[in-house]
């Protein structure tokens, strides 16, 4: 018969302050990112505010925030993240586990170079591969390895069965390897013409399907289970899901440039993969809100179900709208226009770095060994969900309307002035969202600042029994 | 084990690289997008307009120097660079995006927000003049841009010395303007096809509105002409031709004899297809109701000058009834009218504009003006040879330059009209010759492929240092 597993204990297996570590970082990039995008919208109504130096004009200060947002806030927090729950799901330590602090170094140092070259002027004009080569090759050295770190762990597992987020894992990061690679290396350097827009065009979402994706999956499929206190709702489903969203999602790309020179047969594939989408993301979405089967009374209070759920609902919205938009008819008038910025506000913000913060609010009273500011992670809650909810609803129509104007032929000028009071309201409703996930970030580091101080050695890892099993 | 192996491999590598093949490689191997062949709309020998393929030329250095400018500042997250064949923006932007246009560029700058206006074929739409003065006050310029302010572009020093147009740029500065105006350009004289589209029939019968006009005029027109219309808009210092002063109620390109106001129409041409090359740019997006109100106030600024009718009117319509028709004969005579009728003097003898007398010429206005260089296809005057031989009647008021009716037949001033337009052609078969099958699609990735097997460097030819 089958021999006993001894079962780890989490404080054996993981090193609380790696993850501690990462999410700090994690959570600073979150303060302060988001809150650039703010005061970069102030630009849209105010244009003198950026003053006459190069350094804060939008040009500049725009890839700050959006590269800032997906490498610094939120993939930051899903590495943390994943140092605990590879783990937690493989039922070993992290195999190698120096290189995971000299990842955590090195991550964030790229970040912060990065956001300097951008203002310094150094852009490779390949839009979310914009970093110069030097601080493009720190982050794919993190990217190789933690995919070995995470690949031989997995393989050393002591638990036979592989769940779900760990599909998700071992493919997203195999496929960021290659795509970061692809995006800053090979795009700006080896391919001319316009099929370095088709190329792009792949990368861009390769970067949101293959890596902002599968890793919020990977914490919703994480967190959600034991928030909820339930079994997820069903295997099928998630078998569904993956292999769905692994097959369609690399093919998506080009519907970046629909309408460009680039061959149309490659437009049209990539349309009808946008719209096939719809089956991994309906299937994920039934599985989550499955899993709340019985247990919805947790909604009220439990913060990390919350975000989670919420997260689930906007990822439902968002996505439709995604494959809708890859229509050539939708993409008419939705095209250039805000209506983009309003569908990547509602799955970045207002679905992936939601899903983060829901597994930080289950795992950080753990580590910090002191309860939730419930009413701070209300506040941080609600101003988050109707700040999301406001802004990309506003923004998708204000879209239609400029696309509606561009193809009305007023003066271009007319379709800028006519949209200013639009954008004010977008910069109240930005402001809100921002203001949610500051406090959501203040409220952990005051939680670490709060812990019950003597009593948290036997976290450390120095006082960790070695390898088990 | 099994299905942790299955997930690396066959969802990690393989759906990967099928995507790669499939929605990448495939489509670049492509000759369709391998192709550095573009549609290119040129005046023929024998004055026509003519859309055949040519190979789309290459950057100057400058140019290639300004897009790395362009690349650096960001200009790329507001302006897109493609225009496509839905939602009227061939009737916004010109005519639709080629993959040709893209060849050897790398990156690519298509973009994919819009928060400025597209800027594919931007190349010549506005005089050097517009661009500075837009980058040193774009709101001066536009009112209610929200452009930044791109004044570190601009030299102090030159701005304290009084210089204007493209003198006062630093180096980045004018790298960045010579990549402006190299936009689209590889597609030759879309622009004349595309503003003989524009209506101009006007109805002087229709109502106006004085004050709208005065508002619009305000709005669109004041940051150049300046509230009072004297030309003295806040950024008429930087610009080299000086915006006109509406209030002398001199205009230049106009169907009535020297001397003699302009009518409602012209004032309405001039406005809608603009003054291409100079600082004035085409107002064909304003509604035609707002054109006829602006076009009203304008004439209210002065009034000294319109209070009376023109007492000859030489307009396109008149004028095309004369036309003989291009013909080889026609052309030659033209072209020994211009050796004798002296415009040799100013416009030079290759047309230039380097004349002799280049040099010397004063406008009314007593700033220095410089005869039009015949050869580069762009006319103040005009998108069509009619409106060519309607400068030649009339004259250009408040210039040097003559008007020929009385001195030349009708004739005799078309042929003269038909040569001088022709002075820009360019020969087709030339340009289908210079399509070499061989290196037509030279910056494809398959291209590339060959040529790393070969030890060549594909990119020698056109690419400038930094890209490679």
């Amino acid at each position: 018969m089958a021999e006993e597993i001894p079962i780890a204990k989490d404080h054996e297996i993981i090193d609380y302050r790696l993850v501690r570590t990462w999410a700090t970082w994690g959570l600073i990039w979150l303060a302060l990112f988001p809150t650039l995008g703010f005061l970069l919208s102030f630009s849209f109504m105010l244009p003198d505010l950026q003053g006459e130096i190069p350094y804060t004009q939008f040009g500049r200060t725009r890839p700050v925030h959006v590269n800032g947002v997906i490498w610094g806030a939120f993939s930051t927090l899903f590495l943390g993240l994943s140092y605990y729950i590879v783990p937690r799901l493989t039922g070993v330590r992290v195999a190698f586990e120096k290189i995971g602090w000299l990842n955590l170094w090195l991550w964030n140092l790229a970040v912060g170079t990065g956001m300097i070259s951008f203002i310094l002027g150094f852009n490779t004009g390949v839009e979310v591969a914009e970093f110069p080569l030097p601080v493009a090759i720190m982050f794919e050295a993190v990217f190789i390895l933690a995919t070995v770190q995470f690949l031989v762990t997995i393989s050393r597992r002591i638990e036979k069965k592989i769940y779900v987020s760990l599909w998700y894992l071992i493919a997203a990061f195999i496929w960021t390897s290659m795509s970061w690679a692809l995006g800053h290396f090979i795009i700006p350097n080896f391919i001319p013409g316009i099929s370095n827009a088709a190329f792009h065009g792949l990368y861009l979402h390769y970067t949101v399907g293959l890596w902002v994706t599968p890793a919020g999956y990977v914490l919703i499929y994480y967190f959600l289970p034991p928030a909820a206190q339930n079994a997820l709702y069903s295997h099928k489903l998630s078998l569904i899901g993956f292999w769905s969203l692994a097959f369609f999602y690399p093919l998506v790309g080009t519907h970046h440039y629909i309408f460009s020179p680039i061959v149309d047969f490659t437009e049209t594939i990539a349309i009808v993969s946008s719209m096939a989408l719809i089956i991994p993301v309906w299937t994920v979405t039934y599985n989550f809100l499955g899993t709340m089967k019985g247990k919805w009374h947790l909604f009220q209070n439990d913060h990390t179900v919350r975000f989670l759920i919420v997260g689930a609902l906007f990822y439902l919205v968002g996505c439709f709208q995604g494959s809708v938009e890859a229509l050539r008819t939708v993409q008419t008038s939705t095209h250039f226009t805000d209506f983009v910025i309003g569908h990547s506000h509602l799955t970045i913000a207002g679905v992936f770095v939601l899903w983060a913060l829901g597994g930080l609010y289950y795992i950080w009273p753990k580590i910090s060994m002191s309860p939730v500011n419930d009413s701070i992670a209300r506040w941080s809650f609600w101003l988050i969900t109707i700040g999301v909810a406001i802004h990309s609803t506003l923004l998708a129509s204000v879209g239609i309307l400029q696309g509606s104007l561009w193809a009305s032929l007023v003066p271009f000028i007319d379709t800028v002035t006519t949209l200013r009071p639009w954008w004010w309201a977008r910069t109240i409703f930005g402001g809100m969202i921002d203001l949610g996930l500051a406090l959501s970030a203040y409220n952990f580091l005051q939680m670490w600042r709060n812990r019950p101080k003597g009593e948290e050695a036997h976290l450390l890892p120095e006082n960790l029994p070695r390898e088990i099993a | 084990m099994k299905y942790a192996r299955v997930v690396a491999l066959l969802a990690g590598f393989a759906f990967y690289l099928f995507s790669i093949i499939l929605q990448g490689i495939i489509p670049a191997v492509l000759p369709e997008s391998e192709t550095s062949v573009v549609s290119r709309t040129i005046v023929t020998p024998m004055s026509f307009l003519e859309t055949v393929p040519a190979v789309n030329e290459g950057r100057s250095k400058s140019a290639a120097r300004g897009r790395v400018i362009y690349r650096r500042e960001g200009c790329w997250y507001c302006h897109s660079q493609y225009v496509r064949p839905v939602a009227r923006e061939i009737d916004r932007w010109g005519p639709i995006s080629e993959a040709g246009e893209y060849a050897g560029d790398q990156p690519h700058l298509l973009g994919t927000r819009r928060i400025g206006p597209d800027l594919t074929r931007e190349g010549g739409l506005k005089g050097d003049d517009w661009h500075v003065a837009h980058f040193y006050s774009p709101r001066a310029v536009v009112r209610g841009s929200i452009m930044p302010r791109y004044s570190w572009l601009i030299d102090d020093e030159a701005l304290r010395e009084g210089k204007t147009g493209r003198e006062l740029l630093t180096r980045d500065g004018s790298a960045l303007l010579d990549y402006m105006q190299s936009l689209g350009t590889g597609r030759g004289r879309w622009y004349d096809e595309f503003l003989r589209r524009q209506p101009l029939s006007f109805d002087p019968a229709n109502r106006v509105d004085f004050k709208k006009g005065r508002n619009d005029y305000l709005r669109y027109c004041s940051g150049c002409h300046g509230n009072k219309g004297n030309g003295q808009g806040s950024v008429a210092p930087v610009m080299g031709t000086k915006p006109r002063d509406f209030t002398r109620g001199i205009y230049k390109y106009k169907s009535t004899p020297k001397g003699q106001p302009p009518t409602d129409a012209d004032l309405y041409r001039a406005l809608t297809l603009g003054l291409r090359g100079s600082g004035m740019p085409a107002w064909y997006e304003l509604e035609v109701e707002t054109r006829r109100n602006l076009v009203a106030y304008l004439k209210t600024l002065a009034p000294d000058t319109f209070n009376k009718e023109p007492a000859e009117v030489y307009d396109t319509a008149t004028l095309a009834k004369s036309d003989p028709g291009p013909s080889r004969k026609l052309i030659d005579q033209g072209k020994a009218l211009y050796g004798k009728s002296g415009c040799v003097g100013c416009h030079g003898a290759s047309g230039k504009g380097d004349g002799p007398a280049a040099a010397a010429l004063v406008d009314i206005w007593g700033n220095p003006v410089r005869p039009a260089n015949l050869t580069s296809g762009v006319f103040k005057s005009g998108p069509a040879v009619v409106h060519v031989m309607r400068t030649i009647t009339n004259g250009v008021d408040g210039t040097p330059m003559p008007q020929f009716l009385g001195q030349l037949n009708d004739r005799e001033r078309w042929a003269l009209a038909y040569y001088v337009w022709t002075l820009s052609a360019e020969d087709k078969e030339k340009l289908r010759a210079g399509i070499d099958p061989a290196t037509a699609d030279k910056f494809g990735l398959w291209y590339r492929l060959v040529c790393a097997w070969q030890g060549k460097d594909p990119l020698a030819a056109n690419v400038p240092q930094e890209f490679r």
